[in-house]
């Protein structure tokens, strides 16, 4: 394994106290206006709340992900010259494999982990089945050449993947490689360098849409 | 007369005493390899060789050292803690303290048993594990000796033991800085581990009647419903026979079957079914404080491995009386070794005390019977349990917020407030689905907020499921004897038989133990040899077909291709890594005694076996795997094991990782990545099914094994995966080796991979990474070439 240089964290955290996970709409949370503006302001969703480990004992040291929002996430993500989302076996519902596909859709490579590629192996995208544990390594590796043979990443993005599974795998990542990791999935993970809090499924779905927004310079297939 | 120890005075010569301490048997020592008794660093080499192809990888659970007053040290990003020790090391050395907990639980095991058995049967006791010559193979690959009696075994344990502390030794702050170093010792450790279980379960077998590479033992019954809760219940908890030995002897003379109901929980099951098949099996560990909770249990009786640290608590809350009979597992209680049995009965049935230590066995056998006569009406009277009553029950779903707090604190991540839901409006199936999925850790209870006890509303829910659970096991047979591995050993070497697949380890199931059966099934139906061992033995028998019949009824024991074989408890696992030795002997005629390299290198070139522990979580568990994995079999996890926090994974596209001599002349051949990994694991049950194919080709394999590995292997990833795998192409060395049925097409998409194909005559003209040659004689071993030897 590669060593990684230290790093000096500068970034600031903010983590939400522990408690329920809950979304938040930013008007629907303000304060009862008394009159209704005239026009209703544009929803927001907020994913920074709720930044605490998903699994309450998945702690793991002092640098933690940076809570973040969908459209910080989208423009990482628009812009990485060699990104590559992964998904695993929580990929199936509906709803989030669409999510899956939009953002394949926008010419992003995905690394279907598990059994998710029985769901999206068939959607005509870059898609490749790898083993989640295997993959991580292979990462780590700089003088790995990617799935497709053409070079490693510079960019993971993931989500869909069974959590301590998916928060294991990224501690290889975090601490053995140099590459930038960011959980856009409904849970937070602490060994993400950027990840999304816990959300509610609604919300989660709403935060992919806005990170599928930014992607729409991207090639799409 | 054999006598090798103690006095005795020749006939006409009475003033002359002879005392033998110990003999020395002659032809038992005939070191065959470089290596009887290895020390830490004896095959350093052999380790080094797998580590620098299966490189381990690293997931830190904490980014932490705390092992010293240094630190905390902050290791985030691979830096260095005070010491200067790095992630890398740190995580290195966890490894090697996991698998030498491991090794240690299995070897203290052993001890415990062989001291209790020299006592009872005397250390020239002899070995006796069936139709077998190699009887001990890991004690002849790893000592160089072939022991006749369970005393032989007395400097085998000094030596694991001597090792274990040198390991140990090296873990302290200031020591091993390599995180290389420290895996090889890892390796020593696990390899330690195997020999332990060896020794444990060899004398158990030879000394207490236990079944001896039986292939056909009898049927024990396994299940939560399996007990007939009216009559006093006696559970016997852990993996030590001793005691409950010493419990069903007693009722065996006191015609006391009837009248009581024995049954174990865990490894101590399987051997109390292999010792008295009247006993009964509840199941894993899973089921433990499931079946604590539920009341039926009358007196607990531990003993040691995998016993929950709160079972006193538990049982406290419930008058179930707990009886300790080990030194490793006392919680405190008072030692009542010396007390008369009535004197304690007395306190335990009035409450005076919660429990009792006893480390009198022949008293424990008498103590527990008894206690369990005379506390069972008592509490059946009482109606104790800690399941809620159906008003109690809808109260506490009711109060359900649906915080989500338990599903946080759940290993499983479980849906429990949607299984509170729907019980409101009356839908209990969510929560039979979440039973069996449900570890039984009890975590739950403790997250609840508003205080639902949620683990006795899931079991509450489950009352049907529970009721039904029933099902069979073919009780653990020992070791594979010699005969069967003549029989089937060509095919497995040459890949006939497509592979032997050990399901063994614990049950933290990813998605529930249906999965466990579910893979077996799908593997024995494609003529698998499948071997299991410990709890998922257990779960393995726990499901039927539609005609009620458990895979054990549909699918006999004996070491051949779609057999289903159960080898018994933890330590039983000796067995299972000891076959790959006896194929290297038996079938090949590899010299065994003091070999470990050259036979350790056979089996990773030529045997097709693969161990799964899909719920592992102890470091047992861990211990075996890397022991298995120093003998060249790959081990592959569930989704949880990468909380071990170390895997052994192959690099396939680094071409240079593979290149294995040819043992003839040492010339090199770069081959295919066969075994691609050492351990490593998977998601789910359909990511592991194809895996598990993958990694039982072998570079040794002929055409016609490749071609019935190969056709598994794509079957499975496409009925699982839904694709045809990347790489099948890549174990493809000339068109012999495709599956006949599919070799058209096949051969038309090595076309499409750039391949040169003759199509008409079916033929492969350029393309494959290399030939078939039959005499091929893969190594890793440079000194197991013959040039090498000359
Ligand atoms: S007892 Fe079952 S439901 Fe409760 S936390 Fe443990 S695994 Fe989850
Ligand atoms: S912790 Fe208690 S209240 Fe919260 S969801 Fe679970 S059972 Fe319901």
């Amino acid at each position: 394994m590669t060593k990684k240089a230290p790093v000096k964290h500068t970034e600031k955290h903010e983590h939400a106290p522990a408690g329920k996970p809950v979304e938040k709409i930013a008007n629907a949370a303000s304060k009862p206006v008394e009159k209704p503006a005239e026009k209703p302001a544009e929803k927001t969703i907020d994913t920074t709340r709720q930044a605490v480990p998903f699994d309450t004992g998945n702690v793991p040291g002092p640098k933690t992900a940076r809570p973040t929002m969908p459209a910080v996430a989208g423009k990482m993500l628009a812009k990485a010259k060699r990104p590559l989302l992964i998904v695993g076996s929580q990929v199936h519902e509906k709803d989030v494999l669409a999510k899956a596909v939009a953002i394949g859709k926008s010419g992003i490579q995905i690394a279907a982990v598990g059994n998710a590629y029985t769901s999206i192996g068939d959607k005509g995208l870059d898609v490749h089945y790898a083993n989640m544990h295997a993959l991580a390594s292979y990462i780590c590796d700089p003088n790995w050449k990617g799935l497709d043979g053409k070079g490693n990443y510079d960019l993971v993005v993931f989500f869909g993947i069974t959590y301590y599974y998916a928060s294991q795998a990224i501690s290889a990542l975090k601490n053995f490689s140099g590459i930038k990791v960011i959980s856009i999935d409904k849970y937070y993970h602490p060994n993400a360098d950027m990840s999304f809090g816990n959300l509610k499924q609604d919300v989660f779905i709403l935060a992919l849409d806005e990170v599928i927004k930014e992607l729409t310079n991207r090639p799409r297939i | 007369m054999i006598v090798k120890k103690g006095s005795f005075v020749i006939e006409g010569l009475e003033n002359v005493q002879i005392n033998i301490g110990k003999v020395v048997e002659t032809g038992q020592a005939e070191v065959e390899g470089p290596t009887p008794r290895p020390e830490i660093i004896s095959l350093r080499n052999w380790d080094y060789r797998i580590l620098d192809r299966y490189n381990p990888v690293y997931t830190p659970t904490s980014d932490l050292c705390d092992y010293c007053t240094y630190g905390k040290c902050d290791l985030t990003g691979n830096k260095e803690g005070a010491c200067g020790i790095d992630l890398e090391g740190q995580s290195a050395r966890e490894a090697l303290m996991t698998s030498v907990m491991g090794a240690a639980c299995h070897t203290a095991h052993g001890r415990h048993l062989l001291h209790y058995l020299i006592k009872k049967y005397g250390e020239d006791h002899p070995i006796d594990v069936g139709p077998s010559n190699l009887k001990a193979p890991l004690t002849e690959t790893i000592m160089g000796i072939q022991p006749q009696t369970i005393g032989d075994f007395l400097p085998v344990l000094d030596y694991i033991e001597e090792q274990l502390t040198q390991l140990i030794a090296a873990a302290n702050t200031g020591q091993e800085g390599s995180a290389r170093d420290f895996e090889s010792k890892a390796l020593h450790a696990g390899m330690l581990d195997l020999l332990g279980m060896e020794v444990a379960d060899i004398i158990q077998i030879s000394c207490m009647g236990l079944p001896k590479s039986d292939e056909k033992t009898p049927m024990a019954e396994i299940g939560m419903g399996i007990l007939d809760p009216k009559k006093p219940v006696v559970i016997c908890v852990g993996h030590n026979i001793a005691a409950p030995a010493y419990i069903l002897d007693y009722m065996d003379k006191g015609g006391l079957f009837d009248k009581i109901e024995i049954a174990g929980l865990c490894c101590t099951a399987h051997d109390m079914a292999r010792y008295n098949k009247t006993a009964k099996i509840i199941g894993s560990m899973s089921k433990e404080l499931k079946y604590i909770r539920s009341g039926i249990p009358d007196v607990l009786v531990t003993d040691e491995q995998c016993v929950r640290a709160d079972i006193l608590k538990e049982a406290k809350k419930l008058h179930i009386p707990v009886i300790a009979t080990n030194e490793k597992i006392t919680y405190g209680l008072p030692d009542r070794s010396n007390d008369s049995v009535d004197e304690i009965i007395d306190d335990l049935v009035s409450g005076k005390n919660e429990g009792a230590l006893m480390l009198d066995l022949e008293k424990v056998g008498e103590l527990v019977p008894k206690l369990a006569m005379k506390i069972a009406p008592i509490r059946k009277a009482k109606g104790i349990t800690a399941i809620p009553d159906d008003e109690e029950f809808k109260t506490l779903v009711a109060k359900c917020t649906k915080c989500l707090q338990c599903t946080r604190d759940c290993p499983q991540s479980l849906p429990i407030a949607d299984a509170m839901a729907s019980a409101v409006n009356g839908d209990l199936a969510p929560f039979e689905i979440l039973h069996d999925k449900c570890v039984g850790c009890g975590r739950c209870d403790y997250s609840c907020p508003v205080d639902i006890p949620v683990l006795n509303v899931i079991e509450k829910a489950s009352q049907r499921v529970i009721r039904e659970e029933k099902g069979k096991m073919r009780i653990g047979r020992g070791q594979i004897g010699d005969p069967e591995i003549r029989e089937e050993g060509r095919n497995l070497v040459l890949g006939t038989t497509p592979g032997v697949l050990a399901f063994v380890g614990c049950g933290n199931y990813p998605d529930g133990t249906k999965d466990v059966y579910d893979v077996v099934e799908e593997m024995i139906q494609r003529s698998y040899i499948i071997i299991s061992s410990g709890c998922a033995a257990m779960d393995i028998g726990m499901y039927k077909d539609k005609e009620g019949k458990t895979l054990y009824e549909r699918y006999p024991g004996r070491f051949i291709k779609g057999n289903l074989l159960n080898t018994g408890s933890c330590v039983s696992n000796a067995h299972i890594a000891a076959t790959t030795i006896k194929v290297a002997s038996i079938f090949a005629g590899r010299k065994t005694k003091g070999n470990w390299e050259e036979i350790a290198d056979y089996v990773l070139n030529r045997v097709g076996a693969v161990g799964i522990a899909w719920g592992a979580y102890s470091q047992k568990a861990f211990a075996i795997g890397t022991g298995c994995n120093r003998l060249g079999i790959p081990v592959v996890v569930g989704p949880h094991g990468t909380k071990y926090r170390r895997a052994f994974i192959g690099k396939p596209y680094r071409k240079e990782d593979w290149n294995v001599l040819d043992g003839r002349d040492g010339s090199v051949v770069n081959v295919e990545p066969a075994p691609e990994h050492l351990m490593i694991t998977a998601e789910t049950k359909d990511e592991l099914m194809p895996l598990l194919a993958k990694l039982c080709f072998r570079p040794s394999d002929n055409s016609l094994g490749r071609a019935i590995k190969l056709t598994h292997y794509i079957e499975l990833s496409e009925k699982y995966l839904k694709k045809m795998p990347d790489d099948w192409h890549i174990y493809v060395r000339n068109e012999a080796d495709l599956p006949v049925a599919k070799k058209e097409h096949l051969l038309k998409l090595l076309v499409e991979k750039g391949w040169k194909i003759d199509l008409e005559k079916k033929k492969i003209i350029e393309g494959p990474l290399r030939k078939v040659d039959v005499s091929f004689q893969p190594t890793n071993v440079p000194r197991l070439c013959k040039e090498a030897k000359k």
